[in-house]
């Protein structure tokens, strides 16, 4: 539950007020996808830079982890997370399609990192070389469906089941063959995936229902 | 006439490639040996969320974190949240062969 980038010059006030009431339910997992997109700059950068801090400092106060949708601005992110402070419930990199050099700052952040279909492109090499250079315990599968299937669906309408798709891939670009080595790889896939997401209602969130 | 491009929503869990000329090609789904987790969907933005659920069912995705935005996507997931899992349970039985 968020604010997107590409909203970012329609978050005011009364938008932070609906969405503090939304993420009072206790389903609410994560404040996102927050961020910036220098990408298609749907909205002001000026704006994307404020809404961003702002809801840095909401998932802050809220107990919550952040899921961050960076697109092109992925120094500039970094440099206001360092600043703002990463929220102490976690940080997620949604739809990673970038390379180690761009991903091991966030990793050393501590944050965690999901790849989605762009893992399984042909051209993404390069991802492909940084998910395999990720600790263990940050990584994460996602789909952003019903964009982006993953090979060899890709360009038709993604569902959240292709995501063992990409799960198949990474396994494959950590090395882990089929079998009991693979199953100790998906086992802690999901235990990433729970821990950060699975979580019961913050004090905040019971606060804030009350 | 058929707008080939319009995808059609298919009763089943089978995955497709999209081939030419508005046709589709089976293809065979990864046999893993645990579940998985999709931790970024946008669930309402699907034709079917239920069928989209039912799918992860079959396919051993235990967990899926849906993504709403508080300006485009109003309440249709909080409000639609718990009819799709009940509406997924009984598809996935009928993939299944259960029903």
């Amino acid at each position: 539950m968020g604010c997107h980038p590409h909203n970012a010059r329609y978050y005011d006030d009364g938008l932070e007020a609906e969405l503090r009431r939304l993420l009072a339910d206790p389903r609410v997992a994560a404040l996102g996808e927050i961020g910036l997109d220098y990408h298609y700059d749907f909205s002001p950068r000026d704006d994307q830079r404020a809404a961003f801090r702002r809801q840095l400092r909401l998932a802050k106060e809220c107990g919550l982890p952040v899921a961050l949708h960076l697109r092109e601005a992925h120094d500039e992110a970094l440099a206001i997370m360092r600043d703002e402070g990463f929220p102490e419930a976690g940080t997620l990199l949604h739809c990673f399609n970038l390379d180690w050099p761009a991903l091991e700052p966030w990793i050393a952040e501590g944050c965690y990192v999901a790849f989605g279909g762009a893992l399984t492109f042909k051209a993404s090499e390069g991802t492909r070389e940084a998910a395999a250079r990720v600790p263990a315990n940050r990584l994460l599968t996602e789909t952003d469906a019903p964009y982006m299937a993953p090979e060899p669906m890709r360009g038709t309408s993604c569902g959240p089941a292709h995501v063992v798709f990409t799960a198949e891939r990474l396994a494959e670009v950590r090395g882990c063959e089929p079998g009991e080595e693979r199953a100790a790889f998906l086992e802690q896939l999901m235990q990433n995936a729970r821990g950060l997401l699975d979580r019961s209602a913050t004090d905040w969130q019971k606060e804030a229902r009350l | 006439m058929v707008d080939e491009r319009q995808e059609p929503v298919f009763d089943d869990a089978l995955f497709r490639q999209k081939r030419k000329h508005g046709k589709y090609r089976v293809v065979d789904a990864p046999k893993l040996e645990g579940p998985v987790a999709d931790t970024h969907a946008h669930l309402q933005l699907l034709p079917d969320p239920a069928l989209a659920l039912a799918r992860c069912t079959v396919h051993g995705v235990e967990f899926v974190c849906t993504i709403v935005d508080v300006l485009e996507d109003g309440s249709t997931t909080f409000d639609r949240l718990n009819s799709w899992k009940f509406e997924s349970a009984a598809a996935a039985k009928r993939f299944v062969g259960w029903t």
